[in-house]
């Protein structure tokens, strides 16, 4: 098991030059948009250009005649036919997902159900710009069908109904999932409040919004395949596409090189835009002898791919003017669509964040998520955003309702399953964990460092002299300290002593390569310098945690330690069988700085090349984890939690977060302008910093995003996407907020090796609800509905009706 | 994108010759920032087969005073404009509205001809394949209407059309008396936007704008922008003022109109007075009586009205 404290590190904790970071800041790094195999043909899909439609009549017959069109891949095509997004793949963890993913998605359909839905035909030609023309020349006849854009109204009786016959949750046909929780007594306590209010909530449906578009390029060397593609899942992928072309996935190569961003989209295959454009440029490839890259635009991206699902509803909250919050009870409505997933919307995200983070003994949930025309919904840059927003929404309502400081409100309702936080650390400290108040330490570093004593005022109490109205703004959660999964890794001994990390994975731009090895290095007992990490291929299997932007360092540093003992477990044992040290026994023996020596008599050592040298004659040798042979098989020796899972579906989380947020407003236009950011995450182990407080820019900055600017827009009329490219899709830029400091605690209390945790992804999720309480703060009214646009605010504000 | 054929001219008059030899979709490239995104997403009804890039044609690019007037090549890069010393001493609103313009690379490569000249950022005209064929395409109806108009027009319909033009130095031009200068007239700037199909000017397939002059301006001049992002962002609203020496009034909001649209309410109340906040809150009402809101499908741009009259308030100040 993990050794939970240790504050002697040789390499953790260290800034290292980050080892992928000239190649991507000099723009020589290479990504899969950017790999064109030589002689390549390029394929182009038609996307469906309405809410809901069929094709009556596809006429291709001029396309095929444009010169450069080497094929035409129609729907009615044998080839394509009948084939599904899935695969037949029915592994556990595949099953355990498609609990939760509609999978009766065919790969090339004639019917969209949604705007942009991947359709009709294929175009196979020499060049991208022939696919463009070849597409232009398809003469479609439609038959546009009814179509919903709002969850709520498919829940009516009178709807439409997509999907007739299908199983579903309650309700109409459109009903197909939700989440219904209840815990204490809302009513009674409602009724025992000092006031009791509701307030209207929604979240944007927004995009993942990446650098590089969904690419693949496929080739074959005989029958063995290889697929460049950008995935966060290359193993998966490499499943899926075996599993579709029919030969065995020991023939299959997934390289997944540079990632121009994934942030948990690429996460999973069961979407054209992964497995669909791999199975169809492999099957094209194969049978024309040619290379082939599948592209998607960023128009069709938009349009086509995963979204975080629109939400909106109503928060009912009761609470005491001392700022005890005695009950809340949450009722919302999200989108689903086919190759999908439904706990993106309401469930899994919408209440767990009181159970699991506050003391609020009476929580109810009423969650429903039904089919409408918009994308299917992803669990990229986090599920939890829908918790996090609820949390303090509520949070900020309170405080603010009764004139109180929402930092502490905050502190008044932290703890666990509806007790407060003695509670929650009484579970550690039975643990043997740590019981570190990780809230009132990361609030004692965020105030001082914002000066928030100094800026706090009344709502709307403080107009600058430039005629902005100035706010501040505070949120809180538990951190990503406890999301730990299966990983396959190896460490392979070179006859020098280095080391290498096997193991495939993404690269999520979280400075992996630099992380890992000062993980290794640690773990082994060599120096830094001596360990290296580059994404390798899905042809040794092994692969390290996807996605890894939620459980990565928490996994790969229980991985990565387990392999690390059994490697060093073999170098003392090969050591002993040398007798170098005098004839000492393996169990005598430590290694640390690349030296093994007799732990009683340090003086006693040599240097791990000449053990690696003498007792491994050949290049390399590997050291892998015991885990069943596949990824896919959880192992939960390496996964399981040393205090474990309690019933009930809580969690216990210790390490917390929050951040502070200073704000402008101007009351004349509603624009906003940011000021100070400073985000404090309790990581319990900070492995490197420069990785950590990058992820806390990164993170701040995709927060705000979505509080601020971010949003799909769709034309109620035709149901078609209005803002589908970066110009009118906002995502916030550097100069959209200058001034963030990022800041570490480490209370040695999250899920990783010697309890390290997760950043990142949980600062973009919970930042965006900060806006809405400095907005509050600035001009004393609530704006719950995000993203919070000039209209919002000069709607709030009374100068529009 | 598909192929298309690009041409070099290096005079005026050869870049005249081409465009009138191909009356049909053939257009004029002056940075390339608007029409090349224009073919990339396949927007108009017809592909374009041909561009003609006016980069090689000498004294297209330079800045100069004389004569009494300002002269402003129209292939003048908005960065230099934003940056040249000149112009923010002196014209300082065309200085600030070029700053806000976009990005710094696409300042360096986008013109000031362009930025004048460039079509409707209206989402129903833009979106791609010709997905919605408007009336600025020769189509019979205008989308807007019936649709999503947060960001249209706040002044009425031109010929039905409720699309705004996007350009951030067009109030800055406005306010600022400039004349453009074509191959083949020369005419004050007001007189340069439109209804057309499916540009936004009523300049001729085969004219060529060259300069844009500005008499000596003597006196104060301010622009302001509301956007949602601080950058890389189209105008929901922006505007400028400039008062001259001897106390004129020029007062232009935009993107609130298919051309931009001259206050002159608003520059009656200002005249001659001292300039105070609640003058220019005035002024910013004034401005406010004709407009008119479009509400679409749950959606309204009522918003845009309040926005116009606190960058009216905001001008009027900064000239004081």
């Amino acid at each position: 098991m993990a050794d939970v404290y240790k504050d002697d590190f040789l390499y953790v904790g260290k800034d290292y030059k980050r080892r992928d970071g000239p190649e991507k800041a000099a723009g020589t790094a290479t990504y899969a948009a950017d790999i064109t195999l030589p002689n390549s043909l390029f394929a182009k899909v038609m996307t469906c250009p309405w809410a809901h439609a069929k094709i009556k009549k596809m006429d291709t017959s001029k396309a095929e005649k444009l010169e450069g069109v080497v094929d035409i891949l129609r729907f009615d095509d044998p080839r394509i036919k009948g084939k599904m997004l899935n695969s037949s793949w029915n592994h556990p963890f595949v099953a355990y997902l498609t609990e939760n993913v509609e999978h009766l998605k065919e790969m090339l359909p004639d019917e969209g159900f949604y705007d942009g839905e991947e359709l009709g035909v294929v175009i196979l030609a020499e060049s991208e710009n022939i696919c463009e023309e070849a597409m232009d020349l398809v003469e479609v006849e439609w038959e546009q069908l009814p179509f919903i854009l709002d969850p709520e109204d498919a829940l009516k009786d009178d709807a439409y109904v997509y999907f007739p016959g299908r199983k579903t949750m309650q309700g109409n046909g459109n009903e197909i999932d939700g989440c219904f929780f209840n815990m204490g007594d809302v009513e009674k306590a409602f009724r025992e409040s000092d006031a009791v209010w509701t307030v209207p909530v929604a979240e944007p449906m927004i995009n993942w919004v990446s650098a590089e578009m969904p690419t693949c390029s496929c080739t074959w060397e005989s029958e063995n395949l290889t697929i460049y593609a950008h995935s966060q899942v290359p193993y998966e992928l490499g499943l899926f596409t075996a599993d579709n072309l029919g030969i065995p996935q020991s023939k299959v190569k997934v390289i997944s090189p540079f990632s121009g961003g994934t942030f948990g989209e690429r996460s999973f295959v069961q979407h054209f835009n992964d497995q669909g454009i791999a199975y169809i440029a492999a099957m094209l490839s194969k049978q024309h002898g040619r290379p082939v890259k599948f592209y998607i635009n960023r128009a069709d991206q938009f349009r086509t791919g995963r979204s975080q699902c629109y939400m909106h509803g109503e928060i009912k909250i009761g609470a005491n003017k001392d700022g005890k919050i005695n009950a809340v009870s949450i009722k919302n409505f999200t989108s689903f669509q086919r190759a999908g997933l439904w706990i993106t919307g309401s469930a899994y995200a919408g209440y767990d964040h009181f159970t699991d983070n506050t003391c609020v003994p009476n929580v109810k949930m009423e969650g429903r998520c039904a089919v409408t025309s918009q994308p299917p919904g992803w669990w990229f840059r986090c599920e939890q955003n829908i918790g996090c927003y609820n949390l303090n929404i509520v949070n900020s309502e309170v405080a603010h309702k009764f004139g109180l400081d929402p930092i502490d409100v905050a502190i008044k309702n932290n703890g666990y399953e509806g007790e407060d936080v003695d509670h929650l650390y009484k579970i550690a400290a039975e643990h043997g964990l740590p019981t570190t108040d990780s809230l009132k330490a990361c609030i004692a570093t965020g105030k001082k460092a914002f000066k928030w004593d100094e800026k706090l005022h009344a709502d709307g109490a403080k107009k600058l002299p430039n005629g902005r109205y100035h706010g501040i703004g505070f949120v809180w959660d538990h951190a990503w300290n406890d999301n730990v999964n299966t990983i396959t890794v190896g460490l392979a001994l070179n006859q020098d002593g280095s080391v290498n990390i096997i193991g495939q994975r993404d690269d999520l731009g979280t400075n992996d390569r630099t992380s890992y090895s000062q993980l290794a290095a640690e773990c082994i007992g060599i120096p830094y310098e001596m360990v290296n990490y580059r994404c390798t291929d899905t042809y040794l299997p092994m692969q390290l945690k996807n996605p890894g932007g939620s459980m990565g360092i928490i996994s790969q540093s229980r991985g990565i330690m387990r392999a690390a003992k059994k490697l060093r477990a073999e170098i003392f044992a090969k050591a002993e069988s040398l007798k170098v040290l005098n004839g000492i026994k393996a169990d005598e023996m430590d290694l640390k700085e690349g030296y093994v020596f007799e732990a009683k008599n340090p003086s006693n050592r040599i240097h791990i090349s000449e053990v690696a040298a003498t007792c491994l004659p050949y290049a390399a040798q590997p050291w892998g984890v015991s885990c069943k042979g596949s990824i896919m098989v959880y192992d939960t020796n390496v996964t399981k939690r040393k205090w474990g899972y309690p019933d009930g579906g809580t969690r216990p989380r210790f390490a917390r977060q929050c951040h502070f947020l200073e704000i402008e407003v101007d009351p004349d236009t509603g624009e906003i302008f940011m000021g100070d950011l400073v985000t404090v995450n309790d990581v319990g182990v900070v492995i490197s910093p420069k990785s950590c407080k990058g992820q806390g820019y990164g993170g701040a900055m995709q927060g705000l995003g979505r509080a601020y600017s971010e949003e799909y827009i769709y034309d109620k009329t035709y149901g078609v996407l209005l803002n589908p490219d970066l110009q009118e899709y906002k995502i916030v830029t550097m100069l959209d907020f200058e001034n963030a400091e990022s800041y570490l605690e480490e209370s040695h209390n999250c899920g990783g090796e010697w309890g390290c945790g997760g950043i990142g992804e949980d600062v973009a999720t919970l930042i965006p609800c900060i806006l809405t309480d400095a907005v509050r703060n600035a001009l004393g009214v609530s704006i719950t509905e995000q993203p919070i646009t000039p209209d919002k605010i000069l709607k709030a504000l009374g100068k529009v009706k | 994108m598909k192929n298309f054929k690009q041409y070099y001219p290096t005079t005026v008059d050869e870049a005249a010759k081409i465009l009138k030899e191909n009356p049909n979709d053939t257009y004029i490239c002056a940075g390339g920032t608007d029409i090349i995104g224009v073919m990339k997403d396949f927007i108009l009804p017809t592909y374009p087969t041909a561009l003609v890039s006016l980069d090689r044609i000498p004294g297209l690019k330079e800045i100069k005073e004389e004569g009494g007037f300002l002269t402003i090549g129209a292939m003048v890069p908005l960065e230099d404009i934003a940056t040249n010393d000149l112009i923010k001493s002196k014209y300082a609103c065309l200085a600030e509205a070029a700053a806000r313009t976009a990005s710094p690379h696409l300042r360096e490569s986008g013109t000031i001809g362009g930025n004048l000249c460039q079509m409707t950022r209206c989402w129903y005209f833009r979106h791609n394949n010709d997905q919605f064929h408007c009336l600025r395409k020769g189509g019979d109806t205008c989308y807007a209407l019936t649709g999503d108009a947060r960001f249209h027009s706040i002044f009425g319909l031109t010929k039905m059309c409720a699309a705004v033009n996007p350009s951030d130095t067009a109030p800055a031009m406005v306010v600022l008396d400039a004349k453009v200068v074509t191959n083949k007239r020369e005419f004050g700037i007001e007189e340069l936007w439109g209804f057309a199909v499916p540009g936004s000017t009523k300049l001729e397939h085969d004219e060529i704008i060259t300069c844009f002059k500005i008499p000596a301006f003597s006196g104060k001049s301010c622009f302001y922008k509301a956007a949602i992002r601080k950058t890389i962002d189209f105008p929901i609203v922006n505007g400028a003022c400039a008062i001259t020496a001897s106390g004129d009034v020029k007062i232009c909001v935009n993107a609130v109109a298919l051309s931009p649209h001259r206050c002159k309410e608003a520059e009656a109340v200002v005249k001659g007075q001292t300039i105070t906040e609640s003058l220019a809150e005035k002024a910013g009402d004034e401005a406010a009586k004709k407009a008119t809101v479009i509400e679409g499908t749950g959606t309204t741009n009522e918003y845009k009205i309040q926005m116009m009259k606190g960058i009216i308030k905001k001008v009027v100040l900064g000239c004081k």
